[in-house]
């Protein structure tokens, strides 16, 4: 079901006004990251408010890490708001940043953000110090979402180092916050929904060799490009057919490293920022 | 007369032209993919607020390229792009499984929308570099791209950061426009 659907107009007015109270905090008048001011976009699971260019590289995260909106352009659930008002960047940072030296020079902003919450390397020490145990808990009662019938469970990826595939247990003053969902979980930590999907977790596809053997037939048969990417073609009044495959594998993502190119993006809503 | 002259001129040596919307929620790699097909780099991007237009040259077809912003309240200002629209590129943030519902909702939105009813539909079911990406047949399914009716479409898994899928994604869309009709 479509939850966003059932936010009223009322009811997102409501959160714009508890979100405007939060952003007036002196706690979130900066970036959780890079400590620019007037922070206008979130990280909804890590309940934190950023600048958009940090958002920007929130994004690049995946939202198995970060889950970006906007405070001013996008409709937000009651979870994801009871969520934040309960964590905010004070406290956020009171883990991730647990173990940062003082004074860190934050100039390489992407670099900082990505040890920050991919690699977890601020987070407490005694959180870094239970690790496999936790891993294989959050394993066992992780469930796929809808129309995953094709993942099969988890195992090491190569491209993540140790450190990465500690799990962090979450410090006691933790213990009851309300998720984004709404519900109030046992033992949640500010990580809890970065745990959800291990960063070790493998993608099989079973369920597809089936449909593989025929697009390799496919291929053969048309003497097409054997590298191209699977596809499901449709042409009205036909059969759904199948058009070659490559099979690629489930890896670690690349680091964006370009700049930014002279396309102009023209603020609509510029008055909101 | 004169456009006349050009157009007769552009389909005999196949310089033909196709205004393409790329549309899909917040964060499903629109501008990474408009950049990647453009300039074929991966760009560290923003989110889009507004949009980014740009012009792609392929399989002797000029695409020119509309990536506009997914934001929730952003969205409604798509339709002001749809006239003399050839083609729909839907991007899918594949790892995003808990948005697909309303990724599938805003797409059959779009497909509903008259000034819409020609053009092709090309859905990338991006980020297959993520863990936890779903597949393009569990896209297919989760999207219900099987009740699109009198429409030509096509999926393709794809990686933008990765520059997978992209192109051949291009190579249908150019293909099926040349066929005539977009």
């Amino acid at each position: 079901m479509n939850e966003k659907a059932n936010v009223s107009e009322e009811l997102n007015a409501k959160h714009i006004k508890i979100l405007e109270g939060l952003l007036k905090l002196p706690e979130n008048r900066e970036c959780a990251d890079c400590k620019r001011r007037v922070p206008r976009w979130a990280s909804v699971n890590l309940g934190i408010f950023i600048c958009m260019q940090c958002s920007g590289i929130h994004r690049s995260l995946g939202v198995h890490i970060s889950k970006v909106r906007s405070t001013t352009l996008d409709t937000w659930l009651p979870g994801q708001v009871a969520f934040i008002q309960s964590m905010g960047n004070e406290k956020s940072n009171s883990y991730w940043e647990a173990e940062l030296p003082p004074n860190y020079n934050r100039v390489g902003i992407e670099k900082f953000i990505r040890a920050k919450y991919q690699e977890k390397i601020w987070v407490p020490r005694d959180a870094k110090a239970k690790s496999s145990s936790t891993v294989r808990e959050n394993g066992s009662i992780y469930r796929p979402g809808p129309g995953s019938s094709c993942w099969h469970g988890y195992t090491k990826n190569t491209e993540h180092s140790s450190e990465e595939r500690k799990v962090a247990h979450p410090p006691r003053i933790y213990n009851r916050i309300i998720t984004a969902d709404g519900t109030v979980p046992v033992d949640v930590d500010p990580s809890y929904q970065s745990n959800m999907v291990p960063p070790f977790s493998i993608h099989q596809q079973l369920p597809m060799l089936a449909q593989k053997s025929f697009l390799m037939a496919a291929s053969a048969k048309s003497g097409g490009r054997s590298q191209m990417s699977p596809a499901i073609v449709h042409q009205p009044g036909s059969k759904v057919t199948l058009i070659p495959d490559q099979n690629w594998g489930s890896t670690g993502h690349q680091v964006p490293g370009m700049k930014m190119p002279g396309a102009e993006t023209i603020c609509w809503r510029q008055q909101l920022n | 007369m004169g456009i006349l002259f050009t157009k007769m001129f552009s389909s005999l040596f196949g310089n033909k032209e196709a205004r393409i919307l790329v549309l899909g929620l917040d964060n499903a790699g629109k501008t990474t993919i408009l950049y990647r097909l453009q300039m074929g780099e991966v760009v560290s991007t923003i989110p889009t607020i507004g949009f980014n237009v740009e012009t792609v040259q392929y399989n002797n077809i000029k695409f020119q390229v509309w990536d506009l912003g997914g934001q929730t309240s952003i969205r409604p200002y798509w339709r002001c792009y749809f006239p003399n629209t050839q083609a729909i590129i839907y991007v899918i943030d594949s790892s995003d499984t808990d948005r697909l519902v309303i990724a599938k909702d805003e797409f059959h939105a779009i497909l509903e929308e008259e000034e819409l009813r020609g053009a092709v539909v090309l859905i990338f079911a991006n980020k297959q570099d993520l863990p936890g990406a779903l597949d393009d047949a569990a896209v297919t399914e989760a999207l219900e791209l099987h009740k699109i009716k009198n429409r030509q479409w096509a999926i393709f898994k794809a990686s933008a950061v990765k520059g997978e899928g992209l192109f051949e994604g291009l190579d249908w869309l150019s293909n099926t426009l040349k066929s005539g009709s977009g």
